[in-house]
């Protein structure tokens, strides 16, 4: 009969087997799980058994010198695991990182820093992504760089998934991610879809200020619906952008209610009816008062108002930008009149900054800066390429530039301008303001024909145009685009369409900070079939041959000895 | 000194026999199917991304190229550490010269630092075979030399960090597969263990996991956690190792 002390080491390590499974099950599934327990009274009842069994040879290894030093040798590992567990700890508490990268992409900017450290209270982020997603790292890897500069942000991490109510009631719909900043009172910013450095600062800056700025979308000329984010010429997809920046978006109707004083920005998108004269000087009047305009402005669309743009230095060509650039024929773009621009189209500015990707425009035409203007600075923002024209006879074949009359190559679309001397826009001294002065009644045409509402006889109210008061101060700024298409609900999340816009608006509103420097370009390859051959050729067969060469050469030498 | 004089033996010992040079070819050439796949599917999505001039901004060589390539290999270091640590000590205790060893006039920690870095020079050499790939692409683009080296020193710590503990379970038992399979296990928990804890980053399992330490240094970031992370890791499991050699000593 076999003795029963033979087998009892295996009571011992079913004992052991069971006690290492009960505290790795607890680490991946808690302590409360049922299993760990009955994982916990085996390994109990197995080592206790052992013990009992095996006493005296236990007893007899116990009292042995080898033991007694291996008992010292175990208790210095633990020592050095202990060690090693605390430096760490402490590692990690310091939070140190350094950036090998030569574009520094896992630094935060200055103005990331400028964003982080401007934090005056708590701001809560509900970030819905996801888990193990990519963008859920590349997010938290930001948030923890923001979080290096400032103790006010505290990060919830939410599964849009798993907490199905609480992402109903922060309205997120998608699983791609969305970031909410959020402060005590309230007041929130919300970013969705691209998670660059340059958009949560800008989330960061908006949501750390207090500043309110009010825009005014001019209606009743055929402008595009602001509150229509459906239909591809709408325009309520930017106006939902403007109004997560925190932007008050509201509409006006110029040719009834003027433009008052509260309209930081006046933006004037695609009017397919002319600018009466009065509404035009109440725009000139608004740009003269110190404030904001923001003109998008359509080929062959309200050449009046067109012309009254000159006034600020802005010439806006009665003509169609055509682009036969090779570029946009490779990126698929083969109707010349859309004009796709690339990084070296961008002119140098604060609007221009965070622009890495192309600006598509719709069907657009020439908006040019008028060097001689006196009294205003601008700069022409977006040029073509050099392959384009500007045709002032598109309907003429064949379509090709007309010598001396056609600007050919580099044809620019997009202008701003600061007015430092309001003088020349004339409000003031212009031959007809007498009949500013007085109250005047729009005729049809004025207000935008049909597509107006036109106050029956009699009833007509007071025109505001120029308004009361009014007190010409430098300072005014004016953004003028040749296509409203890039802002449509179609073209909007192309390239950095999007962007561009909120851009030219922050710049408006002398939100420069809004703005953060352009990210590092993406990298190509310069690879052709031959090179990839090649490449190939020299790490599956050339590198490994040689050293079998050596593998080879070494076991032949061994065979000679 | 007297290490860096085992270490040389060592490391000459590897390049006497054709296994050595043999395994540089396997290592070379899986890394070189590796290279190819990830280096085949980023200029395809180059190409494609043409469209989403967005998204060809964010394509770029060190996240979308490199740290995969690097991921990639991270899996073969798991695979091949525990391969090279296995005889350190097992095939000494086999042959009976660890006797030998043990009677030179050599210090334990001699002859642990000796054995492992003459592991890790050869460990440095395979690596150093891999980077014919990751190095063409300056023929090709413009890679960053920054996420280049941070991420060929997160595999040189982790290939120290698996010969370490492979080391260690090698001067446990004299049987070359006990050591192998014992170490390539641990390797391998270390190394799939932080995905039970993905959905926090602070999870004790993400922290104990070579992944977690990995993925930073793999785009160019260098944190002083995770080289810390693996120094003691090597550290720890080397003082082990010296404590089992010296408790040898005293039998």
């Amino acid at each position: 009969m076999t003795s029963p002390s033979r087998w009892t080491w295996l009571l011992g390590w079913i004992g052991g087997l069971a006690a290492v499974s009960a505290g790795l099950l607890t680490a991946v599934v808690g302590s409360e799980d049922p299993t760990v327990r009955q994982l916990l009274i085996v390994a109990v009842v197995g080592l206790g058994a052992w013990a009992l069994l095996d006493r005296e040879r236990i007893a007899g290894q116990l009292r042995s010198r080898e033991f007694g030093l291996g008992a010292g040798s175990a208790l210095l590992i633990a020592l050095a695991g202990a060690v090693a567990v605390a430096s760490y700890a402490l590692a990690d508490r310091l939070e140190r990182t350094w950036d090998w990268t030569s574009n520094a992409v896992h630094t935060l900017s200055d103005q990331g820093v400028a964003a982080a450290a401007g934090l005056q209270g708590d701001v809560e982020v509900r970030a819905w992504f996801r888990p193990r997603s990519r963008e859920r790292d590349r997010v938290g890897d930001l948030l923890e760089l923001y979080g290096q500069h400032t103790p006010h942000l505290k990060v919830t991490w939410l599964d849009p998934l798993s907490d199905v109510r609480q992402a109903e009631m922060d309205a997120v719909t998608g699983l791609d991610g969305t970031l909410i900043f959020r402060r005590a009172d309230g007041r929130q910013q919300r970013v969705e879809g691209n998670f660059d450095e340059a958009r949560l600062n800008r989330a960061l800056l908006m949501v750390a200020s207090d500043a309110e700025h009010t825009v005014c979308w001019s209606v009743g000329h055929g402008e595009p619906d602001p509150d229509d984010t459906t239909l591809p010429d709408g325009a309520g997809s930017v106006v939902l952008a403007l109004e997560g920046l925190n932007y008050q978006v509201r509409p006006v109707s110029t040719a009834v209610d003027g433009i008052d004083a509260n309209c930081e920005v006046v933006v004037v998108a695609r009017p397919t009816t002319d600018w009466s004269a009065a509404e035009r000087e109440a725009l000139m009047a608004t740009v003269a008062a110190g404030r904001r305009a923001f003109v998008l402005i359509d080929p062959g669309l309200a050449p009046n108002l067109a012309a009254d743009l000159g006034r600020m230095g802005v010439r806006v060509g009665d003509d169609v930008v055509l682009d036969f650039n090779a570029g946009n024929m490779l990126l698929g773009v083969n109707d010349p009149s859309f004009v796709v621009l690339s990084f070296g189209d961008l002119m140098p500015h604060a609007v221009t900054r965070d622009l890495g990707a192309a600006i598509v425009l719709g069907i657009a035409r020439s908006v040019a800066w008028d060097d001689t203007k006196a009294g205003a600075k601008g700069l022409e923002l977006l040029r073509t390429s050099r392959d384009a024209w500007a045709e002032t006879t598109p309907d003429v074949d064949p379509v090709q530039p007309d010598v001396g009359v056609d600007r050919v190559g580099e044809v620019p679309v997009a202008v701003v301008a600061t007015i430092e001397d309001p003088t020349i826009l004339g409000i003031a001294t212009r031959p007809d303001a007498a009949a500013l002065a007085a109250p005047l009644v729009p005729t049809a045409a004025d207000l935008g024909g049909a597509t107006a509402a036109v106050p029956a006889l009699g009833e007509a109210p007071a025109w505001k145009g120029v308004p009361e008061g009014f007190v010409a101060a430098p300072g005014g700024r004016v953004a003028v685009v040749g296509d409203w298409d890039f802002a449509s609900n179609q073209y909007l999340a192309l390239g950095n369409n999007r962007d561009l816009f909120l851009n030219l608006v922050a710049w408006l509103v002398e939100e420069e900070d809004q703005i953060a420097e352009r990210p590092p370009e993406g990298d190509g390859l310069d690879l052709t079939v031959v090179s990839g051959a090649l490449l190939a050729l020299v790490e599956l067969v050339l590198v490994p041959g040689l050293l079998a060469m050596g593998a080879v050469a070494v076991a032949l030498r061994r065979r000679r000895l | 000194m007297k290490a860096l004089t085992i270490a040389r033996r060592e490391l000459h010992a590897a390049f006497t026999g054709a296994v050595g040079w043999l395994v540089l070819v396997g290592f070379g050439f899986l890394a070189g199917v590796f290279f190819q796949w990830v280096f085949t599917a980023y200029a395809e999505a180059s190409t494609e991304l043409v469209f989403d001039p967005y998204a060809a901004q964010q394509l770029d060589l060190g996240d979308h190229l490199l740290a995969p390539f690097f991921g990639d290999l991270a899996i073969i270091v798991v695979l091949a550490g525990p391969a090279l640590a296995m005889r350190l000590f097992s095939e000494e205790y086999r042959t009976r010269s660890f006797e030998l060893l043990l009677t030179s006039p050599v210090t334990t920690g001699d002859i642990v630092l000796g054995k492992f870095l003459g592991a890790l020079g050869f460990a440095a050499l395979a690596l150093a075979v891999t980077a014919v790939g990751p190095l063409s692409l300056f023929w090709f683009g413009d890679p960053d030399p920054g996420v280049l080296a941070s991420g060929y020193l997160g595999l040189t710590l982790l290939f120290g960090a698996v010969l370490a503990m492979g080391m260690c379970a090698s001067a446990w038992t004299e049987n070359q597969i006990v050591a192998l399979v014992t170490s390539f296990s641990a390797a391998l928990a270390l190394f799939i263990l932080g995905m039970f804890g993905m959905d926090d980053p602070d999870a004790w399992l993400v922290q104990l996991a070579f992944t977690g330490h990995l993925d930073d240094l793999f785009v160019g970031r260098v944190g002083l956690s995770d080289v810390t992370y693996f120094v003691a890791f090597i550290g720890f499991f080397l003082f082990a190792t010296a404590q089992r050699i010296e408790s040898l000593r005293w039998r």
